[in-house]
């Protein structure tokens, strides 16, 4: 044992960005739905035309908080105008950092968003937000970046990054893993000290506080106390798991899925929104490099019927290729140059598993089948109009072979990105 | 063939040694940040009692606050909230006319609805304790009400305990919290 390589092995060693883009792209969208959520009642909760006016906030704020006052730009001064832009400014921010474009600067941007919000009135704020709150100042320590998103297509058509995606220093993702047992850690160590927890009660309550209750649990009653005993130290057991077991490997996915129908659970049963949503993609950062491939080598078996050739007697642009590479993580469509390959007008063609030949648009239209976020692309093709929409997307994957001169660059170039 | 001067082998040393001493000090960096801001959640997160606590988050804080890592996770413990309750406002305006106000109840609200207004819920629930929230809630239903001339708010809590398994639901004890007069802008 050797603390200080264990510590650089744990902290420094570079890992996959997959599990980290992914979250990212969940913390955005997450944010956006919050942020939706709140809009309607955005001047009452957070201007002085509502209940904790500016001066009020920064009176409950000093009590629960001795020391500095937290500092929100939302004062007195905020009318629903200015409050109403606030909140657009922080969607589109929410919604860059979910794609991973100008990935640090819209952390920063989300990470004041919240603290303005969360500091204006802390009187409506719960576990999710608090939830937000950390993982969003841990984004910004993060390579978040890196994988799934806006830049790395942007550096990847200016020729800054290779085709695979480089590695990351995890010490930020590895924050927000053990935010995330922290977490579980300060809720264990709680429910211990308290009488329902201990005898197997405590589920009941909440499932049956009107104000709290979301759908009801069949079967909760008295002639059912196994059930709510069952519930209750299930959940402690869960929670426990997720301090210390989900670091186990052998144990993380089992731990996860643990973990995973809790916050359904609770999700059903008690009305407490986007707490499930977050907490469950944040267990996302517990996901290995290794996990994923395993995943993918499932999936590429599952879907294997669904395998397409696609071959065109042109060439690819990079950027198209690229970005059609990224959206198809199973790697379902396998893209081939063919220069000997002439049909009458035909630009591209396609091959099924089955032999099943398709070409020029119809070729788009099975790919949009295979690329999950292509498929609004098949409900396009229904309307009038959806032919031409497919025919640009063609001329904007392919284009006719350059002068022989060029040629060999562009081939080159359109292989180097397909391996 | 090319060969590198010995100048150019050095240089090209040089630039490792340098690259890792970066990389050594930046490393160090880091980790002294991670020590620090672990330190400080952990000092957040225990026992207000706790000398370690008492001692060192006057120190942490404003790092806590700063950044928004200021946290406690009390997740329906230690005890759950026991307590069915609502709040609600007598609005009593100069001509004698009584308006009756109640804060969005969840139970009376849709799956949908209620899912978009738990602030609501959260709300009233902070406030049910904290005295702190029932001037200001006062204040702005007095805003709200304006053009009647209000003069008077009372505001009251209703409760009733959760019952256990097996047993129906008391009705409601009501407990009049504050009371407002509009026009000195006084209250009890």
């Amino acid at each position: 044992m050797n603390p200080r390589r264990d510590w650089d092995h744990f902290w420094f060693d570079p890992i996959g960005g997959t599990s980290l883009g992914l979250f990212r792209f969940f913390f955005g969208l997450s944010c956006i739905i919050g942020a939706v959520l709140l809009w309607p009642d955005r001047v009452l909760w957070f201007t002085d035309q509502g209940p904790i006016t500016f001066a009020v906030a920064q009176m409950l704020n000093a009590l629960g908080t001795p020391g500095p006052t937290p500092y929100s730009p939302l004062n007195a001064h905020t009318t629903e105008l200015g409050i109403s832009l606030f909140f657009i400014a922080f969607i589109v921010a929410s919604l860059t950092l979910s794609l991973g474009f100008c990935t640090r600067t819209s952390a920063i941007l989300v990470d004041l968003g919240l603290s303005a919000l969360h500091n204006r009135n802390n009187q409506i704020i719960n576990g999710s937000d608090l939830v937000f709150s950390v993982m969003a100042f841990y984004l910004i320590l993060s390579p978040a970046g890196a994988v799934f998103s806006v830049d790395r297509l942007i550096r990847l058509a200016r020729g800054k990054e290779p085709a695979e995606p480089r590695l990351i220093v995890p010490w930020a993702q590895r924050l927000m893993q053990i935010q995330v047992s922290i977490i579980y850690c300060a809720a264990v160590l709680s429910k211990v000290t308290g009488s329902l927890w201990i005898n197997g009660m405590a589920v009941y309550y909440p499932v049956n506080y009107p104000e709290l209750q979301r759908f009801p649990i069949p079967h909760l009653g008295v002639n059912d106390i196994w059930l709510i005993d069952l519930l209750t130290y299930g959940a402690i057991a869960t929670e426990f798991a997720l301090v210390f077991f989900i670091w186990h490997p052998r144990l993380r996915l089992y731990v996860i899925t643990a973990g995973v129908l809790l916050h359904l659970g609770i999700e059903y049963s008690i009305n407490v929104p986007m707490f499930a949503g977050i907490m469950i993609a944040s267990y996302l950062t517990f996901i290995t490099d290794e996990d994923w491939k395993k995943l993918k080598r499932s999936l590429k078996r599952r879907f294997a019927y669904a395998k397409l050739t696609v071959t065109t007697n042109g060439t690819y642009r990079p950027l198209a290729l690229a970005l059609l590479k990224r959206f198809d993580p199973v790697e379902l469509i396998q893209y081939k140059v063919d220069p000997d390959w002439q049909d009458s007008g035909s630009l591209v063609r396609a091959e099924d598993v089955h032999g099943r030949t398709y070409l020029d648009r119809l070729v788009v239209r099975e790919m949009a089948s295979r690329i999950p976020v292509l498929w609004p692309l098949r409900l396009i093709s229904w309307f009038p109009g959806g032919n031409k929409w497919a025919e640009s997307l063609e001329r904007s994957i392919v284009t006719k072979r350059p002068a022989p001169a060029e040629q060999a660059d562009v081939t080159h170039e359109a292989m180097a990105t397909n391996s | 063939m090319l060969t590198r001067t010995e100048e150019e082998k050095e240089s090209v040393r040089d630039r490792r040694v340098s690259r890792l001493e970066r990389r050594w000090f930046r490393r160090t960096l880091i980790s002294v940040f991670l020590v620090f801001n672990l330190s400080a959640i952990l000092v957040c997160l225990l026992p207000t009692a706790s000398g370690i606590n008492h001692g060192l988050i006057g120190f942490f804080r404003p790092y806590l606050m700063m950044t928004g890592l200021n946290q406690s996770w009390q997740m329906f413990s230690p005890n759950p909230d026991g307590t069915d309750a609502y709040m609600s406002a007598n609005v009593i305006m100069k001509n004698g006319k009584v308006v009756y106000f109640e804060y969005p109840r969840m139970e009376k609200l849709g799956y949908v609805t209620k899912y978009r207004e738990e602030r609501y819920r959260k709300f009233i629930e902070n406030a049910r304790s904290n005295m702190y929230d029932w001037q200001p809630m006062c204040i702005w239903l007095a805003k709200r009400y304006k053009a009647q001339q209000p003069q008077i708010i009372v505001l009251s809590k209703y409760s009733r305990p959760v019952p256990p398994p097996g047993v129906e639901f008391g009705a409601f004890a009501r407990k009049i919290v504050y009371t407002y007069n509009v026009s000195t802008g006084g209250g009890k």
